[in-house]
């Protein structure tokens, strides 16, 4: 049979298109990768859900990633982490370092880079003190990372000049546990979703912003159907989908609100007298011990039709939600940014907890006032290892000497070495950037030229001459990175391995699946080589990799409530996390803290049920906040409240999510999301350019109209590099965490021409 | 002169309009509906122009999209119109 | 004036009927077509073919709110819809950038990206070819239950 070449090769395309199809069904449709060789255990790299996940590798490339069956979200993953594929292989990835010369950065070797920054901070130390430089980190890096970085700064270079981003989301959560708790962290956990008859949510887009959850709590729902569920919100967003009830109020007046249901719980006797007589101590605000009476008085101001008038909620409603919370069997309470980026973020915190230990809703299956981490680690690595400025490793403080003793003596240094005076927190931070104080900066897996609040003021100080700027990033795209002098080229998520410690106290190991691109080294040990270079003495950074560090922190938390020892580096591996207290190797974790019977710090024959062993008397404590405004509430010439959170898509500022063209195509860009009965008012209907102006910036950007944030509110998503909304954004802070206020700040909304 | 498999996908209704269209054009032979959303095609066009015809068949009304299974470009050949 | 014979015909035999019938067809197609805009105000639609606006292209739902209203409806009332597993990752994209392969009927490795225990099971316990979909409701708003409702009677498969 003759057959041309032509016939040969269309037949070859007609065989080709149809193997294409007619192959068998791939378990992986990876974009005919196919099927992974291997699977290996890793922890998602977004958000503080901390979902396990397994990253799909074949031939040294990952080619997919799913969720981990054996972890707590049992297998399901958000579209982020379903996604992570496109973010490892994106073409932004920086795999050398850099060296800015005549205002360009261009490629230099690691010694040539290290060396340059060894030598800005040797010099900025030797002429102006260890005060004159800073390290800014993440709750986005890994454990071993933070811990590392926090002991070269405060042991190797005696500065206590250590924070992070977790001082823009967590602090005020941190101050509210450890105020009325005396220790940091949530006593409950995941598992307490699956008991709870009740789900007070407030402040929480949870539907977008912990989406496992949110599903574990529907579930909880459609298994229990009784299980009632409240949302406290001024937004309607899709987290309502699932709720009874949802509450709406007036921006910054939601510790009215918390005041008023004590009130009513305690009114209507639905308190647990056995519980706050045994278990609580009363503080009025300055800490002044009080009586339950005294309790009583004060929250007179709180009463329902009192509290209607400052926070606009019926006082029906009020007293109708005080019944639910205090008579369900088992009530949990989850919140996250809209409670804690408050000027009142740690009071808030305070109230919520009020209620469970007014009603002894607390230490029960399902009965737990859960706090929602943001990060992925600002938990297991900032909070927990001390990469705050204020704090040394395992809850210690660096105020407290005998803390800072045992810390020395731990570390092998001196008696008394360490510098006794606590850091600057994050804005005070970047205040003395500003003012030339700050020399030296490193800055490590965040982005503070997107990321912070009022944001002009501190674009301007990290563009000083007289500063110098190491960045540890992932992707020269980040806003970040047109400050930095020096940019280093770290491995990314799973091209190494370490732990995330997530919201319900649980750390899990992310385990490297690949090589990383290029020259990038893992940060733990770039920070090693740079701390030698910077003369920090060897023997304070024995490590070679990221296990040596995880060792350590093991034996420094050992003596603590934060004591993990039974978490070691093999268990890691075995078992998809663990959740501290873990005294021991055989010890299975911890569900509930505080309780004897379930915490093992609480002695088995200990002579009550509850020991909130983190205070001195062994009690927690309701305290007398009262409801104070916000920094910068409207007023007459700025009338509306703006406020900015996250979209489920987006993940912070995009640096990442912006690489996956599936999401990038679903937000492409910021929006401000108006209520349409204002839209009306000022001739703006859905696409229409809308300029926002507050006091310190103006912004235009496309409306979406509708029915999700209430009169008087506009919303923005941060996600956005060019459109960067915290311009526009107030940096007032906590007195107590130092965390600021994003939530609320006042604007101007007018129409603006097609810009 | 360029020959590129296809494998042109289209909603189920679609399907039997989308591949009447496609026998219209010149350059194309079809081999098929398969797997209730693609339908084969076997394009051979100027190497120039491969790009043009498969832009053309995109928009074709009911036409999801085209995928390219197997390209090869022989503009070396004898006799072969380039 | 023998073009409008027909017309006049027409006319003599249905009187006004003829020319009010037609109009009022065309004034309910004009009540219908406002009234549906009107319920999706503002409904993003600027692409009428997928690759015409790849920019937008993983705002399905917006475009597909108005193109493919029940498929749109059943996903928005289903666990998938609530949960905003939104049609991208599932789908992918049209023009095929991203990471899942743009399909109509995804494989069922899409669907191990979070239910891999559940389609092992499936696997190991019947032996089943894993195409899921023939019995589960991938996005569907059943007409017995919604998502979140326990259906009162259980379907069986057929």
């Amino acid at each position: 049979m003759e057959i041309t070449r032509r016939e040969f090769l269309k037949m070859s395309a007609a065989g080709a298109a149809l193997m294409a199809i007619g192959c068998p069904v791939a378990a992986w449709a990876a974009k005919g990768e196919g099927e992974p060789d291997r699977w290996v255990k890793g922890v998602c790299r977004y958000c503080g859900t901390g979902c396990g996940v397994m990253v799909g590798v074949k031939g040294g490339k990952v080619v997919t990633v799913k969720g981990d069956p054996k972890n707590h979200n049992a297998g399901f993953l958000c579209l982020k982490g379903a996604l992570m594929t496109s973010v490892i292989y994106a073409k932004e990835r920086i795999t050398q370092p850099l060296i800015r010369k005549n205002g360009k950065l261009t490629p230099a070797s690691w010694d040539e880079a290290l060396n340059l920054v060894a030598s800005k901070f040797k010099e900025a130390i030797a002429q102006h003190g260890p005060k004159s430089v800073a390290y800014y980190g993440s709750g986005q890096a890994l454990t071993e990372e933070t811990y590392l970085a926090s002991k070269i700064f405060k042991a190797g270079l005696k500065c206590n000049n250590v924070d992070g981003n977790p001082r823009l989301c967590m602090a005020s959560a941190v101050g509210g546990y450890v105020t009325t708790f005396g220790k940091d962290e949530p006593m409950g956990s995941y598992d307490d979703i699956d008991n709870a008859s009740c789900f007070f949510i407030i402040g929480s887009n949870t539907s977008e912003c912990h989406p496992i959850l949110f599903r574990r709590i529907a579930a909880r729902k459609e298994a229990n159907p009784a299980t009632k569920i409240i949302v406290v919100d001024p937004r309607v967003t899709n987290t309502t989908r699932i709720a009874d009830i949802h509450i709406s109020f007036i921006p910054g007046t939601d510790l009215a609100l918390l005041n008023s249901m004590a009130y009513v719980i305690i009114k209507e006797e639905m308190d647990n007298p056995r519980f706050h007589g045994a278990y609580c101590a009363f503080m009025d605000k300055e800490g002044k011990p009080q009586t339950f009476e005294d309790y009583k008085k004060f929250l007179e101001d709180y009463a329902p039709e009192k509290a209607e008038k400052i926070t606009g909620i019926p006082a029906k409603t009020i007293k109708e939600v005080a019944k639910i919370f205090a008579q369900s069997s088992a009530t949990m309470s989850m919140w996250c940014m809209g409670i804690n980026q408050r000027i009142q973020g740690v009071w808030a915190n305070n109230l919520i907890h009020n209620l469970h230990l007014l009603t002894g809703q607390i230490g029960r299956p399902g009965a737990t006032t859960f706090s929602l981490t943001g990060q992925p680690n600002a938990c297991g690595g900032v909070r927990d290892a001390g990469g705050l400025s204020h704090m040394l490793p395992a809850g210690r403080l660096i105020a407290n000497k005998e803390h800072r003793n045992q810390m020395e003596k731990l570390w092998g240094l001196p008696e008394d070495s360490l510098n006794p005076e606590p850091g600057l927190p994050t804005i005070a931070l970047f205040e003395a950037l500003k003012e030339g104080k700050i020399k030296a900066m490193l800055i490590l897996c965040t982005n503070p030229a997107q990321s912070l609040p009022d944001v002009n003021r501190y674009r301007e100080a990290m563009a000083r001459k007289d500063k110098f700027i190491c960045l540890i990033e992932v992707f020269q795209d980040a806003e970040t990175v047109q400050f930095a002098d020096v940019v280093l080229a770290p491995a990314f998520w799973c091209e190494r391995d370490g732990v995330y410690g997530c919201s319900e106290r649980r750390y899990a190991l992310i385990e490297k699946a690949i090589e990383p691109p290029g020259q990038c080294r893992p940060s733990v040990n770039i920070l090693v080589d740079l701390a030698k270079r910077m003369g920090v003495d060897p023997k304070l950074v024995p490590y070679n990799n990221a296990a040596d560090i995880w060792d350590e922190w093991r034996a420094v938390a050992k003596p603590t409530v934060y004591n993990f020892w039974g978490i070691t580096r093999e268990r890691l591996r075995k078992e998809s996390g663990l959740k501290w207290p873990c005294p021991s190797e055989d010890h299975p974790g911890t569900n509930i803290r505080y309780v004897r019977g379930e915490d093992p710090l609480v002695p088995p024959d200990h002579p009550t049920k509850y020991f909130f062993y983190g205070r001195p008397d062994g009690k927690a404590v309701i305290w007398f906040r009262p409801y104070v405004g916000c920094a910068e509430g409207p007023d007459s010439e700025y009338s509306f409240v703006l406020t900015t959170g996250r979209v489920l898509d987006q993940w912070h500022t995009s640096t990442m999510t912006g690489k996956v063209p599936e999401i990038q195509r679903s937000y492409p860009k910021a929006f401000v999301e108006i209520n349409d009965k204002d839209a009306k008012k000022l001739g703006i209907q859905t696409g229409d350019h809308v300029q926002l102006e507050t006091r310190r910036d103006k912004m235009v950007f496309e409306a979406r109209v509708g029915e999700v944030c209430r009169p008087g509110l506009v919303f923005v998503p941060w996600f956005d590099p060019k459109l960067l909304i915290n311009k526009l954004t107030i940096n007032a802070v906590d007195p107590i965490s130092k965390q600021p206020e994003f939530k609320i700040c006042a604007v101007k909304v007018s129409k603006a021409a097609k810009a | 002169m360029a020959i590129a498999g296809l494998l042109v996908q289209a909603g189920k209704e679609d399907l039997p309009g989308v591949e009447a269209r496609l026998k219209e054009l010149p350059e194309l032979s079809t081999y098929g509906i398969h797997k209730e959303q693609y339908i084969v095609v076997v394009a051979e066009a100027p190497s120039g122009q491969l790009e043009q015809v498969v832009e053309r068949i995109n928009r074709l009304p009911g036409v999801l999209t085209t995928y390219t299974a197997y390209l090869t470009v022989e503009d070396e050949l004898p006799g072969v119109p380039d | 004036m023998i073009q409008f014979d027909w017309f006049s015909r027409l006319r003599n035999r249905w009187g006004k009927w003829v020319i009010i019938a037609p109009a009022a067809v065309v004034v309910l197609a004009v009540i219908f077509i406002v009234c549906f805009n009107l319920a999706f105000p503002r409904t993003r639609c600027e692409a009428v073919k997928h690759l015409e606006a790849p920019e937008i292209a993983g705002d399905c739902y917006g475009c597909h709110v108005k193109a493919t209203p029940k498929a749109a409806q059943d996903w928005y009332e289903s666990k998938h819809g609530v949960q905003l597993v939104k049609c991208f990752v599932c789908h992918g994209q049209p023009d095929g950038k991203g990471e899942v392969v743009f399909a109509l009927n995804p494989d069922v490795g899409i669907c191990r990206k979070c239910h891999d225990s559940s389609v092992t099971n499936m696997v190991n316990n019947y032996g089943l070819e894993p195409n899921c979909v023939s019995c589960h409701p991938f996005h569907q708003n059943s007409i017995h239950h919604r998502a979140y409702v326990k259906p009162v009677a259980k379907k069986t498969i057929d």
